[in-house]
């Protein structure tokens, strides 16, 4: 039942986003090794969002589905894992609509989740912080901060 | 339950009671093995955990050279010293050569390792300390026509015969000076700069180890393949059987010689004698050895392509190196340094290498598997079968396994040291397989007996080959005997050093929270009710005690209360217990109650409304102590549980009046001025068909009015507030149900807390709540009830029917546009209509594609559509 519930909002999911997505942004279902869709796993980008530190640059992550979604949300890691003091070192992000014991909804759509993430990045929550590089560096030197921010834009340009 | 480190601690010195003590032996070895005395004719059967070796009665054939039967030797100190001399770009080569033994060799070959000589001369003992019999004998070398057929190796009642090895006709010693003298100069000449020497090395090394260990058959083997390229003529008639494809077998397990130096290719050529002396040797007994040797070979290699897929590579077999009784009956390889190199060539191959070469990980995998394989070799040699090679496939299969667990830990470990200061970082752990080699591959008279007997006789020897871990090859050894007790301790003991893990994100309680097992709740089961299973819906409804604030200034607070006379009869009834300590089962139905303690952070709005408080999460102050009616309650808490969990106190209340204590314990230096309430909470439960039944329902009137009124500000006096500010005059509601997404709901319902108009499917909505340990015939959990749109608080009974919004999706339904509508747009006068999809961003480039060939196909549907 759960199973099946998922795979039925995952299609819905995909549906909508292909008649309607944010400009700039991917997100596909990852294709199996047999070349079938693999619903549970997408491959995802957000831009940077304009007029920000994080303008110009393109972020890869992958958005993994569990079998209770969406009763339970999805894990969405940055790869590679990202520089950003609420991004743990292996990439996952800790925003709190990401957390079934906090900001979790059922009714959260991929879109929503992905502008979230996009908005994250420059409005960083200095109050969970995730690792400690970025997170020091924001702290004490922000100058420093943000050039390696501008550095991270560079290596992960849009285009 | 006595722990490793407790046993450890309990062993006085770590010398003969470490034989008893040390779990390698005691847990693993002895009490797992079964040793049947043998009587008359039966075999000896040796049981162990996985391997059982059936000891072959032979025939009492006169022995004519027991004494010049070859030393095993299973020298470590010679691993050793060729793995620090092997450099890093030796090693892929090395995987198809044994490793050669050390420079001053001389002095090896005449004295006989100590070690495996005491294992040889050590009179066995069954565990009465009676001796047992046992035959090693080597056979003439005459019967190698009578080799076993493949079939009869699956037989265990009539194992093959075991042929003997050929012995090297030649004085031992001079041959392996001849390797130092003739050889070494030169290797040391062209080694340092020219890369490609390492293979001469690699050959060399197999020549000195054939002669280590008496293996005249390797010796032949070298000799006629170097001679089949570069002296084909002067091979033997004999070899003319050879097909192609077996020299090119013997490329990949030997390397090519066409990629041997020259000089060195000719030495070996006339490596141990030139042919031609060998046919006109002085020493008639050496021709006859030699024609044995090339008839060996030559059966060998005929052999070699026809099962090289099945049993080298272990194609039926999943991958795992061959037996040696394989590689002997249905390879006729009868050199126990090739099926050395054989076996260690395969493990290689399927131990998947570390990124880091400054690690040696997986060989300690490969050589924890050697180490099996020489295990198996000695008994073999000695005479002695696995009675059921799958099961000895089995164990090398496992530690096989384990290796590779093993080898991606120490991949995790490298890549977590990346993050770490140079400083910080850690070795990385050992090897050491739980089916170690010399447990697992129990050799006759070497495990259980040799246990037994330890006690009586102290032999240093003894103990270091029976204590010694896999993965000794990897450490420096020097050759005097080691102590005991001192390797195994290291890999199976915590090490203090031991950095404690972090807490994982949700730490799974069965382990973390082990300690509080006697906390776990109870199994949950609904009550079957004419066979059928009917879902039980659990949620908090009413209080015993109401949310209630606590005084942080006040060390001890008395809270008293009653309970109903009815309630208490309503608890579920506990299953009665089989076993001690089992977790309790209770059958719960819908007029069954439970009762909960729950402390929550006082918001600075003050005591919160019975959904807010509902809605906050459970916390439990390190400060707080709880004592009902005498009963002291242990708080589930966060660290261990992943969330601070609920006290059930269900067992802890009576009829009549009860008292909670409340203890505050702070400190002086706690600045912390948070206030805390707690309650203790009813909880109820209903049946689906009696929830269904009693769901109330908001008529399409009374629903739509109530939109009208958010939509027109009243125009009374009231209103002339200047503050009040319409926004919108119209209200957007979204039909589809927000867990699927998918389709309109049948059934709309909302809580009355919810201050949103759109609803959610009740079916979904029902069938989507966790169930008690995820079990489907489980009740459900207490705390699942918040509304999928706005988290708000949806309780059972606080859901209603939205009679408008189902007057809603009839209408659609009639018009045929239920499939295609998401949302209404609701005007002030009550009127409604379909909202038309905006698009806010951009649509894929392939489902225009996608669509635009769809419609070649079909002609498109349009459908007019009348609003009101």
């Amino acid at each position: 039942m759960a199973t099946s519930l998922c795979m039925t909002r995952l299609q819905e999911e995909r549906k909508n986003w292909r008649k309607d997505h944010p400009f700039g942004f991917v997100a596909r279902p990852a294709k199996t090794s047999a070349g079938a869709l693999d619903l549970k796993k997408w491959e995802c980008a957000i831009p940077g969002k304009e007029k920000t530190l994080w303008e110009g640059g393109l972020f890869k992550l992958e958005v993994l589905f569990p079998d209770e979604y969406p009763t339970k949300p999805p894990k969405c890691r940055f790869t590679p894992p990202l520089f950003h003091p609420n991004v743990y070192p292996s990439g996952t992000v800790c925003l709190s609509i990401l957390n079934e014991e906090e900001g979790w909804r059922p009714a959260i759509t991929i879109k929503e989740i992905l502008i979230g993430i996009q908005m994250l990045l420059d409005e960083v929550n200095p109050e969970s912080p995730a690792q400690a590089d970025a997170y020091n560096l924001f702290k004490k030197d922000r100058t420093a901060y943000e050039k390696r921010v501008r550095q991270v834009v560079k290596d992960n340009p849009a285009s | 339950m006595i722990r490793p480190s407790q046993q450890g601690l309990l062993s006085p010195t770590p010398s003969e009671e470490n034989k008893s003590t040390s779990p390698l032996m005691s847990n693993k070895a002895t009490p797992n093995t079964v040793v049947i005395p043998s009587t008359g004719d039966t075999p000896h059967r040796l049981a162990s955990k996985f391997i059982i070796y059936v000891p072959r009665q032979q025939d009492a054939r006169p022995v004519s050279s027991i004494n010049s039967m070859p030393t095993t030797i299973l020298d470590q100190t010679h691993s050793t010293n060729n793995r620090r001399s092997l450099s890093s770009g030796q090693v892929a080569h090395s995987m198809l050569a044994p490793k050669p033994p050390p420079p001053h060799g001389s002095s090896m070959s005449s004295v006989p390792n100590p070690p495996a000589e005491s294992l040889n001369q050590v009179p066995l003992q069954d565990a009465s300390g009676l001796p047992l019999t046992q035959h090693h004998h080597r056979l003439p070398s005459q019967n190698c026509s009578t080799a076993p057929s493949p079939q009869s190796f699956q037989k265990p009642p009539s194992p093959p015969a075991n042929r003997p090895l050929l012995s090297i006709p030649y004085s031992r010693d001079s041959l392996y000076k001849r390797t130092i003298d003739e050889i070494e100069p030169y290797l040391e000449k062209f080694s340092k700069p020219n890369k490609r020497m390492t293979l001469e090395t690699g050959r060399i090394g197999l020549i000195r180890e054939a002669i280590s260990q008496d293996d005249y058959f390797c010796l032949v083997l070298c000799q006629l393949f170097c001679l089949r390229s570069f002296q084909p003529s002067s091979l033997p008639a004999a070899m003319m059987r050879v097909p192609e494809k077996a020299y090119k077998l013997l490329n990949t397990l030997l390397c090519p010689n066409s990629k041997l130096d020259k000089h060195i290719s000719r030495w070996l050529t006339e490596f141990p004698q030139p042919i031609m002396q060998v046919y006109s040797s002085e020493v008639p007994e050496r021709t006859k050895v030699y024609r044995e040797a090339v008839e060996r070979v030559v059966k060998f290699l005929v052999h070699l392509p026809l099962r090289y897929d099945t049993v080298v590579h272990g194609s039926n077999r999943g991958g795992v190196p061959p037996l040696v009784e394989e590689m002997s009956d249905k390879l006729y390889l009868d050199s126990p340094v090739l099926q050395a190199t054989i076996f260690r060539a395969m493990a290689r191959l399927k131990i998947e290498p570390l990124e880091n070469s400054g690690h040696s990980a997986n060989e300690l995998v490969v050589a924890a598997l050697v180490k099996m394989h020489q295990m198996n070799s000695i008994a073999f040699r000695q005479g002695h079968r696995h009675s059921n090679p799958t099961m000895a496939y089995q164990a090398i299969h496992i530690v096989m396994c384990e290796g590779q667990k093993y080898i991606q830990n120490c991949r995790e470990q490298l890549r977590l040291q990346a993050f770490l200061s140079p400083s910080q970082q850690q070795p990385l752990p050992d090897f050491c397989p739980s089916h170690e080699p010399s447990n697992a591959f129990l050799l006759p008279g070497k495990s259980a007996p040799m246990i037994a007997v330890a006690h009586q006789r102290p032999n240093p020897y003894q103990q270091t080959q029976l204590t010694q871990p896999a993965m000794v090859e990897s450490q420096p050894i020097t050759n005097k005997p080691k102590t005991v007790s001192t390797t195994p301790q290291q890999s199976l003991f915590l090490r203090p050093s031991d950095k404690p893990r972090a807490q994982p994100l949700n730490p799974d309680s069965i382990r973390s929270a082990l300690h509080q097992a006697h906390l776990r709740s109870p199994i949950l089961r609904v009550k079957q009710m004419g066979g059928s299973m009917e879902p039980l819906y659990r949620f908090i409804n009413g209080f015993v005690v109401r949310p209630t604030l606590t005084n942080q200034g006040l060390p001890m607070q008395t809270l008293t209360f009653n309970v109903p006379l009815g309630r208490i009869v309503t608890i579920p009834k506990a299953l009665p217990l089989f076993v001690k300590g089992e977790r309790q089962t209770l059958v719960m139905d819908e007029d069954n109650f439970t009762f909960r303690l729950r402390c929550v952070k006082l918001p600075s709005k003050g005591l919160p409304e019975e959904s807010s408080w509902l809605t906050s999460d459970t916390v439990w102050p390190l400060h707080m102590m709880f004592d009902l009616n005498g009963q002291a309650l242990e708080p589930r808490r966060k660290l261990h549980f992943g969330k601070n969990l609920p006290i059930d106190v269900t067992p802890f209340l009576k009829e009549g009046q009860n008292s909670l204590l409340v203890s505050v314990n702070r400190t002086s230096l706690d600045t912390d001025h948070s206030n805390f309430a707690l309650a203790i909470e009813v909880v109820v439960a209903s049946r689906h068909s009696t929830f269904l039944r009693n769901l109330p329902l908001t008529t399409a009137d009374d629903s739509l009015k109530a939109i009208c009124k958010s939509l027109n500000p009243p125009t009374s006096a009231a209103t002339d507030d200047v503050d009040i500010a319409v926004t919108s005059s119209t209200l957007t509601i979204n039909l589809l149900d927000p867990i699927t997404t998918a389709s309109v709901p049948t059934i709309p319902v909302r809580s009355t807390t919810c201050l949103h108009k759109d609803c959610f499917d009740l079916e979904t909505f029902l069938a989507t709540r966790p169930r008690c340990d995820d079990d489907k015939k489980a009740p459900t959990t207490v705390d699942c009830w918040r509304c999928p749109i706005c988290s708000g608080d949806a309780r059972p009974h606080l859901l209603r029917q939205d009679g408008f919004l189902k007057a809603v999706r009839f209408n659609l339904q009639k018009m045929g546009l239920l499939g295609e509508t998401k949302a209404i747009v609701v005007l002030p006068d009550g009127s409604w209509c379909v909202k038309k999809e905006e698009r806010t961003g951009v649509r894929s480039s392939n489902l225009e594609r996608e669509e635009s060939e769809m419609e070649g196909t079909k002609t498109k549907i349009i459908h007019v559509v009348e609003l009101d």
